[in-house]
C-alpha cells in the first residue's frame, strides 16, 4: 500500500513537472532504472543489505530521469509530451533488457530477482517497511511542498516566473521527491507499472487540476489500487499469486491508450 | 494605489546562446502611464520584455526598479510590484476560471499562509473589472478566444501589481476584442495608475492607447517618445523598411498609418 501511495504520488508530480499527461515512473523508464542499480548491485557487487538497495534504486532512478529528461528535451521545441513518452519507453526497454542480460548469467539469483523484477509486494515485510519509511517521508514532504509550485508551473514557465517561482528549483525539487518515492518504492517491490500513470488522471477527473488536492488523492488511490490489485491477482490465479505488477499493467495499458487517444494531449 | 514604482531599462544587453540581440539599451517607462513597444520582427521586442519581467538574464546592464536591479532581487516581492502576461499561457486542461485567476495571488502568500478575505476580495474584484464575475465557475477551455484573454488579464489583475508587461495581448483577437481589451487595460491605467507596458504588433492602435511608444530597430531604440513624435513617415520607414502615409486619426486625434505597397494604388 505504501509503494502504491507512493507510485501514485510520483506520477502525479511527474505529470506537474512535465505538464506531460503520459508522464510516469514506469513509462519513463524511472523504475526500470532504479531495478537495473539494484539488479547490478546484487550481481556484480553482491550487495544483499536491504538499506543498500533502497540508496541503490534511488540513485538509478535518479541517472535514469536524468538521461530520459536530457533525451526528450534534444531537438525543436524542448521536452514535449510525446517526445519525453518515447524516449522513457525506449530507454525503458532497455534498461530491462540490460537487467536481463545481467541476471541470465547468474543462475544463483535469478529465481529471486525475476519475481522481484515483475513486481511482488510478497516481498514487502515490516523490516523493509521500515527501512524505506524515512525516503518515502522525505518524498512526501518535498511533494507536499512543491504541491503549489506545480499550480504554478501548469500555467507555463514564463508565467510562473512571472508569478515569482524559481521555475528551475521548484521542478527540480518536486523530481527529487518523485525520484525518492519511486527509487524506495521499486526497492521494495521492484518496478510496477501504471499506477502512477493511472491514478492521476482519474484523480484529476474527479476532483480537478488543483495539486493541493492531486497529489494527497492520488497517494491514496495508488494505495489502493495496488490494494486491490495485489488481492485481484490472490484470487484469480489461487492458490498461488499473480505478482501485482503483471494485473496492474492489464488495468493500466488500456488506460494509457485511452489516453493518448484522448485529443487535447499536450494542453495538459 | 498612489505610489508609482519607476522601471528603467539602463545600457541593455541582452540574447540567447551566442546570439546577441539587444545591444546597449537604455529606456525610462513613465510610471502610472502605458507605454507601447513596437519594431519590425525579430528586432528584439519579446526579448526585451523577457528580460524586464526578469526571465531572462541581462549580459550587460540592467533592468532598474526604483533604482535597484531586479535581477538581484527576491523573486516573489518582485513579483508583487511587476506582473507579467507572455504571450501564450497555458491554461491546464479543465481549470475553472475562478481558480485560474486565484493562481494570480501566489506572490502574495508564503509557505505557510492561508487563503483569506483579501484574496478573495483580489480575485472577485478582478473578475468584474474584466466583467466575467458569471463565467467564474466554467472551465477556460469552453471559453471564446476573447474570453479566455480576459481570464488571462484577470488573473494579472488580481496579482494587484503597480507594473503589468504584456507581451503582444491582443494577438488571435478579432478587431472588436482587441478594442475591447485595449479598452479594459486604459480602464485599469485610469482606475488604479497601473503601469502599463505591452509589445503591439498594430501600429495604429499601439499610436492611439499609448502614451509613448517605444520603436526597436535591430536590437536598439530607435525612437521614444509621444506618439506624434514617433509614428511619423520617417520613423516607419527606417524602422519598418516601410513607406507609408501617416494622417491624423479621425476618431482619436492621434497620428495612424496607411501602408504604402506595391499593388493596389490609387492613381495619383
Amino acid at each position: 500500500m505504501l509503494a502504491g501511495a507512493a507510485l501514485g504520488l510520483s506520477g502525479a508530480i511527474l505529470q506537474g513537472v512535465t505538464r506531460n499527461p503520459l508522464a510516469d515512473p514506469g513509462i519513463l523508464g524511472i523504475n526500470n532504472g532504479a531495478a537495473l542499480a539494484v539488479v547490478i548491485g546484487i550481481a556484480w557487487f553482491g550487495i544483499g543489505a536491504a538499506s543498500s538497495y533502497i540508496w541503490l534504486a534511488i540513485l538509478g532512478a535518479g541517472l535514469t530521469a536524468a538521461f530520459v529528461y536530457a533525451v526528450g528535451s534534444i531537438g525543436r521545441g524542448g521536452a514535449t509530451p510525446l517526445k519525453l513518452a518515447l524516449a522513457g519507453a525506449a530507454t525503458s526497454v532497455a534498461l530491462s533488457s540490460l537487467t536481463l542480460a545481467v541476471v541470465l548469467p547468474r543462475a544463483d539469483i535469478a529465481g529471486g530477482v525475476q519475481s522481484w523484477q515483475v513486481g511482488g509486494v510478497g516481498g514487502a515485510t515490516l523490516d523493509w517497511t521500515l527501512l524505506v519509511l524515512p525516503f518515502l517521508g522525505a518524498g512526501l514532504v518535498l511533494a507536499l511542498l512543491s504541491a503549489r509550485k506545480l499550480n504554478l508551473l501548469a500555467l507555463g514557465d514564463d508565467l510562473a516566473a512571472g508569478l515569482g517561482e524559481k521555475v528551475a528549483l521548484a521542478r527540480a525539487g518536486a523530481s527529487l521527491g518523485a525520484i525518492l518515492l519511486c527509487g524506495a518504492a521499486t526497492a521494495v517491490c521492484g518496478p510496477i507499472g501504471f499506477v502512477g500513470l493511472v491514478v492521476p488522471h482519474v484523480c484529476r477527473l474527479l476532483l480537478g487540476v488543483d495539486h493541493r488536492w492531486l497529489l494527497p488523492a492520488s497517494a491514496v488511490g495508488g494505495a489502493g489500487l495496488l490494494l486491490a490489485s495485489d488481492i485481484t491477482g490472490r484470487i484469480l490465479a489461487r492458490p498461488s499469486e499473480l505478482e501485482v505488477g503483471i494485473v496492474t499493467a492489464l488495468i493500466g495499458a488500456p488506460v494509457f491508450i485511452w489516453i493518448v487517444r484522448r485529443q487535447r494531449l499536450r494542453a495538459l | 494605489m498612489t505610489i508609482n514604482h519607476r522601471l528603467q531599462v539602463q545600457d541593455l544587453t541582452a540574447g540567447y546562446g551566442d546570439r546577441t540581440i539587444i545591444k546597449g539599451l537604455g529606456i525610462d517607462l513613465l510610471p502610472g502611464r502605458i507605454s507601447a513597444i513596437v519594431g519590425a520582427n525579430a528586432c528584439g521586442k519579446s526579448t526585451l520584455l523577457r528580460v524586464m519581467a526578469r526571465l531572462l538574464r541581462p549580459r550587460g546592464g540592467q533592468v532598474a526598479l526604483d533604482g535597484a536591479a531586479i535581477h538581484g532581487m527576491p523573486t516573489r516581492a518582485l513579483a508583487r510590484v511587476l506582473g507579467l502576461l507572455p504571450q501564450s499561457p497555458i491554461a491546464p486542461e479543465g481549470i475553472t476560471v475562478a481558480d485560474l485567476v486565484g493562481r494570480g495571488r501566489h506572490p502574495h502568500h508564503g509557505l505557510m499562509s492561508r487563503w483569506g478575505p483579501a484574496d478573495d476580495h483580489a480575485v472577485a474584484t478582478a473578475l468584474e473589472a474584466t466583467r466575467i464575475t458569471d463565467l467564474a465557475d466554467r472551465t477556460v477551455d469552453e471559453l471564446s478566444g476573447g474570453q479566455r484573454q480576459r481570464a488571462w488579464i484577470a488573473m494579472a489583475l488580481a496579482q494587484d501589481t503597480d507594473l503589468l508587461l504584456l507581451d503582444e495581448p491582443t494577438t488571435y483577437l478579432d478587431v472588436a476584442h482587441q478594442i475591447e481589451l485595449l479598452d479594459l487595460l486604459c480602464d485599469l491605467n485610469a482606475r488604479r495608475g497601473t503601469t502599463i507596458v505591452m509589445v503591439l504588433h498594430d501600429l495604429n492602435l499601439a499610436a492611439r492607447y499609448a502614451d509613448q511608444l517605444i520603436a526597436l530597430r535591430a536590437g536598439r531604440v530607435h525612437a521614444q517618445d509621444s506618439p506624434d513624435a514617433v509614428l511619423t513617415e520617417a520613423t516607419i520607414a527606417q524602422v519598418f523598411g516601410l513607406s507609408a502615409r501617416v494622417m491624423r486619426d479621425p476618431v482619436s486625434g492621434r497620428p495612424m498609418m496607411l501602408p504604402i505597397g506595391r499593388h493596389r494604388l490609387a492613381a495619383e
